[in-house]
């Protein structure tokens, strides 16, 4: 009796698949001999699983949780089960015209920076905009024209 | 097609972004429709599914003469709803004197038919016939358990078809955080026999247990039928194959306010909200606020309700 009682025991291990809450029992068999009513089947199978589904939670319920405003959530691992795409990975996108030309001549794309050196006052002015740098309108003394003035 | 198809307006552009293929994937979209003929039963077990899939699911109402999935002809259709409405599961309904409340479920892989599993569906009992406790009521769009019961499912090709099938179309999303106040629901499969398959849907309710894990119990709602596995159409190898493929490389995430200096190293900047100086809370209670002062107040009302104010008397 004991015997029978240990083997009952060691067929509670299930498949549990984490990342897809899915748990499968791979050994149970309905016992055809007896035929079973459709309660009492409904209720093997109900009363099985639960036991599936506590599996399944008790690997839950133990993965390191952090508290949410909601409720506690968890981390899940991965699913094991793998299921097919439903479209083809990306292909990488045809470089375009310009990309191409770009590559075919040694084209390289320099970044400017926005602050550049001014010799001239040496400070650091901008690029671009009032008073940039190395700007050659910006002189101290501009001479006149003739047709300047009266 | 669509690929080919370049967008006009930027809205356009953002709708075929999201149907473009991606590295990782997000939920499959399911297509529920049926054929020239259904009966009843099958008209509200189509609909039950619907409701189960609410969110991720689309519905035709209209009678479609032309689709017969397992015909080689008869997929033209089914592959241009696919196309058209995104989705990659669809679920086929139909009725007729040799094959009774037929149902075909099927994959599609870039919009071509993947595979094909034909069940026939027995004893099938609707939502409306339980009675529960309404507050169980599973939330729609939570993440469900599925549980595969019996022996055939590792054994049986076809068993084992059925339940990866029934695993893309019951999961929901693949998702990385799962909030463990929102699981509710539970699908059980059992595998009567070879060709049978007991499939229920039940509300969970987690009871109070020593432990952390809460005892789980099942209370039979949604709706209840028996599949009776008729005919099914495996994917060819290579088809196989190529959809199984995964790439190794992660999706490159952008990583913000980080930028990296020759003097200081690496920085990033702390954005604080505006301080509301006039509507914070003072540390001391206003003097008229203050109990004591309440309370003699109220004391004092008491004492002097009944003497009416004084009037000055003529001298």
């Amino acid at each position: 009796m004991t015997e029978m009682e240990i083997e009952g025991e060691k067929q509670q291990k299930f498949d549990v698949d984490l990342g897809n809450l899915m748990a499968l029992d791979s050994n149970h068999t309905f016992p055809s001999q007896p035929p079973l009513s459709r309660e009492e089947i409904v209720k093997q199978c109900l009363l099985k699983g639960t036991h599936l589904v506590q599996a399944i939670a008790d690997a839950l319920f133990t993965l390191p949780s952090t508290e949410d405003v909601d409720g506690p959530l968890v981390n899940l691992p991965a699913p094991l089960t793998k299921l097919p795409r439903e479209k083809h990975l990306p292909k990488p996108k045809p470089p375009t015209k310009w990309e191409v030309f770009a590559k075919k001549k040694g084209i390289q794309n320099r970044k400017k920076d926005k602050i550049v050196y001014d010799e001239q006052s040496g400070t650091w002015k901008r690029r671009y905009g009032y008073d940039r740098a190395n700007d050659e309108d910006a002189v101290p003394i501009i001479e006149a024209k003739e047709t300047d003035g009266k | 097609m669509l690929e080919i198809k370049t967008a006009k307006t930027r809205k356009g552009k953002r709708e075929l972004e999201k149907r473009a293929p991606k590295l990782v994937e997000s939920g499959k979209k399911t297509l529920i429709l049926h054929g020239t003929k259904t009966s009843g039963v099958l008209n509200a077990v189509l609909a039950q599914i619907y409701h189960l899939k609410k969110h991720d699911a689309v519905k035709y109402s209209r009678k479609n003469e032309n689709i017969k999935p397992f015909e080689a002809g008869g997929e033209t259709s089914l592959e241009f709803f696919s196309l058209k409405t995104d989705c990659s599961i669809f679920v086929y309904g139909s009725h007729s004197k040799k094959r009774p409340d037929n149902l075909v479920i099927g994959r599609t892989y870039d919009h071509h038919i993947y595979d094909l599993v034909e069940v026939g569906v027995e004893n099938f009992k609707p939502m409306e016939s339980f009675s529960y406790d309404k507050k169980l009521a599973p939330k729609e769009g939570s993440k469900p358990f599925i549980v595969f019961i019996g022996e055939g499912f590792e054994s049986v090709d076809e068993l084992k078809h059925l339940k990866e099938v029934l695993l893309d179309l019951l999961r929901g999303e693949v998702v990385e955080n799962l909030n463990l106040a929102g699981v509710d629901r539970a699908y059980v499969c059992a595998a009567l026999s070879p060709n049978r398959v007991l499939f229920t849907h039940c509300a969970l309710r987690l009871k109070k247990s020593g432990t952390v894990v809460p005892r789980m119990e099942l209370v039979e709602v949604g709706p209840s039928m028996d599949f009776v596995i008729r005919r099914h159409r495996p994917p060819n190898e290579s088809l196989r194959k190529e959809s199984m493929k995964t790439s190794r490389e992660k999706p490159k995430k952008k990583e913000k306010n980080v930028k990296r200096d020759e003097l200081k190293g690496k920085i990033g900047s702390i954005y604080i909200p505006d301080q509301k100086v006039g509507e914070t809370a003072l540390p001391y209670k206003a003097k008229g606020v203050k109990r004591e002062r309440r309370e003699a107040k109220r004391k004092n009302d008491k004492d002097g309700e009944n003497a009416p104010k004084r009037q000055k008397e003529d001298s």
